[in-house]
């Protein structure tokens, strides 16, 4: 990790953030780049029943709202565009090149990520897998219903302090430097 | 909410900026009779235009309705540009402020973090105490209706009428048990959520998505805890209204220059006195654009400098049993202060809180939530799932950073917002000494998480440009002209008339989030001007320093 990386850019990339553009026009991905993107979310999620597929859900019609602004649909081009080839090859080559453009790519690659895992587990079908399999009430989207949460507490040992104002004094400073390096 | 039209007018008191400090300003102002305009260059935005309903919500999340301006990109907004590499900063142009994506979280300074100049030297005290702040917490905590429990050890006694806290969920006790065991400080954090219902506005459904504002109402806000008083006394608050400068004649302003966003209009309110209340970077940019080369109120040349975040890392831990890990109000069930007390032995001074967060949804967990570790792709991506989901639970530790002059916002020479006005730019680069800090933070984390029973433990590393979510320390107040932009009551050392109250006026950063302390510092300000309004402009700053609480 780069000393000066913030966590908008572990998150998403530089490119993400650093960018202003008061344009407001919408853009949009070609059915033919939708269609790739769905193939390879086929290779970032693979069935595993009772998972489903992603290219049996409705992630294509997620892509096409999504992706909306230029930042998302340069970098999800570029993901087609690095892609498309190695869809035609088998799935080692397709793997492969998903770990090039994790290498290259970066930005574009986390978009890929996320385009893909928001539009899969925004599923229903996925999140009747997620209640089942895993035992547990998620519902997306949260509201309007919400969640029912136990009132159970665990109390605290009552352990703390506070200084004084009238307290405050000078302390050691004999184990601190204040020399940078 | 009804908002006012555009003209150019007159009034006793011109609020810009209708975030937290402005609404409680504006609040108790007209209560007392006062005129006030506010201007707001954001919308009054309505619940169901929040995207908590859609099944784009994650995404949403971070694109439409990201907390980061440069993202969302809307008219009303700014971009804020950088040197380093991606600034972090989040803030909302709205009624309400940045509120409206935060979390919630109310916690209080203690009384010692006013003394640091007193404590170590490397930074100064403040102008003002704790017992001075301490009433007007403790108002603005009845008005913003805080739930929480009475009785945190870490703190003199206060007496307060608390709504019950949120719940804690199994992974606040399995947080909260590791605490017991460690024999280490924690409590039941305080919040700005309804647990109950108030004013017609729902207790909180635990749904867990805070950051992008709350459909139900629950988020205490300026926008829902004092606008809607504010309106009803008569303040005249004017959204989609961006004030373009502060005028000024001789030692005194006049009033502002602003547009109407919608038709391009430029507008002048005078007014007798002004309030800059536009946050830790937005009032700096504002006094830097309303002047010649050095500004405005700018004869310490400390306008813009002094930025701070707080130090911050986040650390998961990933536990055998089910931690409710993606529900519940995401703000804070709980957090520790073992470590917040100077202590010089660890090699650093000042100190840091652990505060229990959580509650992405399962697209956000898989990208990996705080700790960046995306759920792994291919064959092994519904394992990885399965081992990861509804298992984890995060700690954001938040550390008191150092005032330091290097730690800027300027005007950008280059960038602009959609007005043609320079946008600010922020440069930040941490001490050494708060990286030791909160170096240390990630290892006591990573003990608890621990001692919780996490089988695997990760975090975020320092984050050297930290989650901008706390902008503070760029026109602070003080005692001496030389070395503070204000005096103790915000006012201008400068300028008679102009009071800067916000984010931007706090000396030091404490090791706590800041809101309670904005909105604090507001009332104290509001009660100020309210209960000495005949006298204070026929005072100087130097002779209303000397004023008492």
């Amino acid at each position: 990790m780069s000393q000066s990386q913030s966590a908008d850019v572990q998150r998403r990339s530089r490119e993400f953030f650093a960018v202003w553009s008061g344009d407001k026009k919408v853009h949009a991905l070609t059915e033919a780049q939708l269609d790739v993107l769905v193939r390879l979310a086929d290779v970032l999620i693979p069935s595993a029943p009772p998972w489903p597929l992603p290219s049996t859900l409705e992630i294509k019609d997620y892509f096409r709202r999504g992706a909306t602004t230029k930042v998302d649909v340069d970098m999800l081009r570029t993901v087609v565009d690095k892609l498309s080839d190695a869809l035609a090859q088998n799935l080692q080559s397709v793997e492969a090149a998903i770990r090039a453009l994790e290498t290259e790519f970066p930005a574009a690659y986390r978009a890929m990520l996320e385009f893909t895992y928001y539009a899969y587990y925004a599923q229903p079908e996925v999140v009747r897998v997620i209640r089942n399999q895993l035992d547990c009430d998620y519902i997306s989207p949260p509201q309007p219903r919400g969640y029912v949460m136990s009132a159970e507490r665990v109390t605290p040992r009552g352990v703390g302090s506070f200084v004084d104002t009238h307290k405050v004094t000078r302390v050691d400073l004999e184990n601190v430097s204040f020399v940078e390096e | 909410m009804r908002t006012n039209m555009h003209r150019s007018s007159a009034t006793e008191v011109l609020i810009i900026g209708a975030g937290m400090a402005g609404g409680a300003i504006a609040k108790r102002l007209s209560d007392r009779g006062i005129k006030v305009v506010c201007l707001e260059q954001g919308p009054d935005i309505a619940p169901l235009e929040l995207p908590h309903m859609s099944d784009t919500f994650e995404l949403n999340k971070t694109r439409s309705h990201n907390v980061h301006p440069n993202v969302r990109g809307l008219r009303e907004d700014y971009p804020v540009t950088s040197d380093n590499e991606g600034s972090s900063i989040r803030m909302v142009n709205a009624v309400g402020g940045s509120a409206n994506k935060y979390s919630g979280v109310w916690m209080r300074p203690k009384p010692a973090d006013f003394r640091k100049g007193t404590e170590h030297g490397m930074s100064p005290d403040w102008p003002i105490s704790f017992e001075d702040l301490a009433p007007y917490f403790d108002i603005c905590d009845a008005e913003m209706a805080i739930s929480g429990i009475e009785g945190d050890p870490a703190y003199p006694p206060r007496s307060r009428s608390l709504l019950p806290p949120i719940p804690v969920g199994r992974g606040g006790l399995a947080l909260g048990r590791a605490l017991n065991q460690l024999g280490w400080h924690w409590w039941h954090t305080e919040n700005a959520i309804l647990t109950e219902e108030r004013d017609g506005r729902l207790a909180c459904n635990h749904c867990g998505q805070c950051v992008m504002g709350c459909p139900r109402g629950s988020m205490s806000t300026s926008a829902t805890s004092f606008w809607p008083q504010a309106i009803r006394n008569g303040v005249d608050l004017r959204t989609g209204a961006r004030v373009h400068r502060i005028l000024k004649s001789g030692d005194r302003v006049t009033g502002v220059e602003y547009e109407e966003l919608a038709t391009g209009a430029l507008h002048v309110v005078k007014a007798d006195l002004v309030v800059l209340a536009a946050n830790g970077i937005g009032s700096p940019r504002m006094l830097l654009m309303s002047g010649g080369p050095d500004g405005l109120a700018n004869s310490s040349g400390l306008v813009g400098k002094n930025l701070m975040f707080h130090s911050m890392a986040f650390v998961e831990g990933i536990l055998d049993e089910p931690m409710d890990s993606y529900k519940g109000a995401r703000g804070s069930p709980l957090y520790s202060a073992e470590f917040y007390d100077t202590d010089s032995s660890r090699g650093f001074v000042n100190g840091y809180t652990m505060v229990m967060v959580r509650a992405p949804g399962a697209g956000y967990a898989a990208m990996g939530y705080s700790t960046f570790k995306p759920v792994a792709w291919g064959a092994k991506h519904h394992d990885h799932f399965a081992e990861m989901f509804n298992h984890q639970i995060w700690l954001l530790n938040v550390g008191e950073d150092l005032p330091l002059e290097r730690n800027t916002v300027t005007l950008d020479p280059h960038q602009t917002d959609s007005s043609g006005l320079p946008s600010p730019k922020v440069n930040y680069r941490m001490h050494d000494q708060d990286r030791r800090l909160i170096r240390h933070s990630i290892g006591s984390a990573e003990q608890l998480m621990k001692v919780a029973g996490a089988r695997l433990v990760n975090n975020s590393g320092v984050l050297e440009q930290p989650c901008g979510f706390h902008l503070m320390g760029t026109a602070r107040m003080g005692s001496d002209p030389a070395t503070s932009v204000v005096n103790k009551w915000h006012r201008s050392w400068d300028l008679e008339n102009l009071y800067i109250c916000d984010g931007s006026s706090m000396v030091t950063s404490f090791g706590v989030t800041p809101t309670a302390t904005i909105g604090a510092m507001a009332v104290r300000l509001a009660e100020h001007l309210a209960g000495n309004r005949s006298k204070l402009l026929m005072m100087s700053a130097r002779e209303e320093a000397e004023l008492s609480a």
